[in-house]
């Protein structure tokens, strides 16, 4: 099974590079599958340490599913089926930001205002 | 037989450049098997890993779907993960106000949406490709309308079986057809390849009126046993093009139709 496979993978990894893996698994309706280690004090832990950083900290070497698929594009029809879908949210979601930075932008005072880069999109008026 | 490939030992790797090496390697096999289980079954995955310094300070390599900082918040509360799908519908992401936050977001947002429309492109360039080869599809199209049509007699539709060049200029679009064939696997609409035939058969009823000329009918001259052969194998071929999902016994019958013609040749 594909879950096995990533969990055979983490292991590999952890061993080769002698580091701490943690695999978390939920399925579709939010039931907790398995994780890895099967320990989940283990995971507990690690999970613990993750979110005491800070946010700047968790940031910076995180992806995620869309970011990831970016660089390993997939030319599949049920994958495209997830690439329309990621579409019309980024879309929507794309459109509520920029209003949302439109009605912060008249806070900020003049000199301020002018160093903030133009972004190219048709529905900006400066 | 090939080489057997080479099996290292699942042991800590001692030198510290190989090291990053693989870690850096074997991360993105484990983010490809994460995606892959994504997808497909909708799960939703965390993967957090130390990194191979020895630096304390340094950051998390994190994989998520939806997010990472979702599934984990999940976790440690023993609850399961909210219902929001991607993590730019983040509700802590659209009550912020930090503009360095939100401009962040919208680059990234921005790049992500440029990707898939590019992404479309490449795939409606590829079916507008496999659309644009009139040449192999019509040969297929063509011997299917001439075996159906009434108005020909036996003895014209030998036309092109005789004459040894007719014969070369059948093996090359035979030799089109099946490039056409390794490529159809990726076309992803039904309708399109659909009306893409009604089109083609429509042009091809004019094409084969036109080959009831008098100077044509003076070609058949031939083996009848031999030409009947060669019909039957293009009959097969005409249906195994109608159900694409039967492409390896096209391919059968097409080695058969290429050691017939070598046959007429002698």
């Amino acid at each position: 099974m594909r879950e096995d496979t990533m969990f055979k993978k983490a292991l590999e990894l952890s061993t080769l590079c002698d580091i701490e893996v943690c695999v978390i698994l939920y399925s579709r309706d939010g039931e907790l599958i398995k994780t890895w280690p099967e320990d989940q004090s283990k995971v507990r832990d690690m999970a613990e340490r993750f979110s005491k950083l800070h946010e700047r900290e968790r940031r910076k070497k995180r992806t995620n599913l869309s970011l990831f698929l970016r660089k390993k594009i997939l030319d599949n029809s049920k994958l495209s089926e997830k690439v329309l879908e990621m579409k019309d949210s980024l879309e929507s979601g794309l459109r509520v930001l920029q209003d949302k930075l439109l009605l912060l932008q008249p806070e900020k005072n003049q000199t301020e205002l002018g160093q903030i880069p133009v972004i190219n999109n048709g529905q900006n008026h400066w | 037989m090939g080489g057997v490939k080479r099996k290292i030992a699942i042991e800590k790797i001692q030198n510290k450049n190989p090291r990053a090496v693989s870690f850096s390697k074997r991360r993105k096999g484990l983010y490809s098997k994460a995606s892959e289980l994504c997808l497909l079954s909708d799960a939703e995955i965390a993967i957090i890993a130390t990194p191979v310094s020895s630096n304390s300070n340094a950051a998390f390599y994190s994989f998520g779907h939806s997010s990472v900082d979702n599934v984990v918040a999940a976790f440690l509360a023993n609850q399961r993960p909210c219902d929001e799908r991607f993590w730019w519908e983040d509700e802590s992401l659209l009550k912020s106000e930090n503009l360095e936050e939100l401009r962040e977001a919208m680059d990234s947002m921005s790049t992500m949406l440029r990707d898939l429309k590019e992404l479309e492109k490449q795939r409606d360039h590829q079916t507008q490709t496999l659309i644009h080869q009139p040449c192999s599809a019509r040969v297929c199209i063509q011997d299917y309308v001439t075996v159906n049509f009434d108005g020909f007699n036996t003895e014209e539709q030998t036309l092109a079986v005789s004459d040894n060049s007719n014969n070369n200029g059948l093996l090359g679009n035979l030799d089109e057809c099946n490039e056409d064939f390794d490529d159809l696997d990726q076309i992803f609409d039904t309708v399109t390849n659909s009306e893409f035939l009604s089109v083609n058969l429509e042009m091809d009823d004019v094409t084969v009126n036109s080959e009831g000329n008098t100077e044509e009918q003076t070609l058949a001259v031939s083996d009848n046993s031999n030409n009947n052969g060669l019909l039957g194998n293009l009959d097969e071929c005409n249906e195994d093009f109608d159900d694409l999902d039967q492409i390896i016994e096209y391919l059968t019958s097409s080695e058969a139709l290429s050691m017939n013609l070598k046959m007429d040749d002698v």
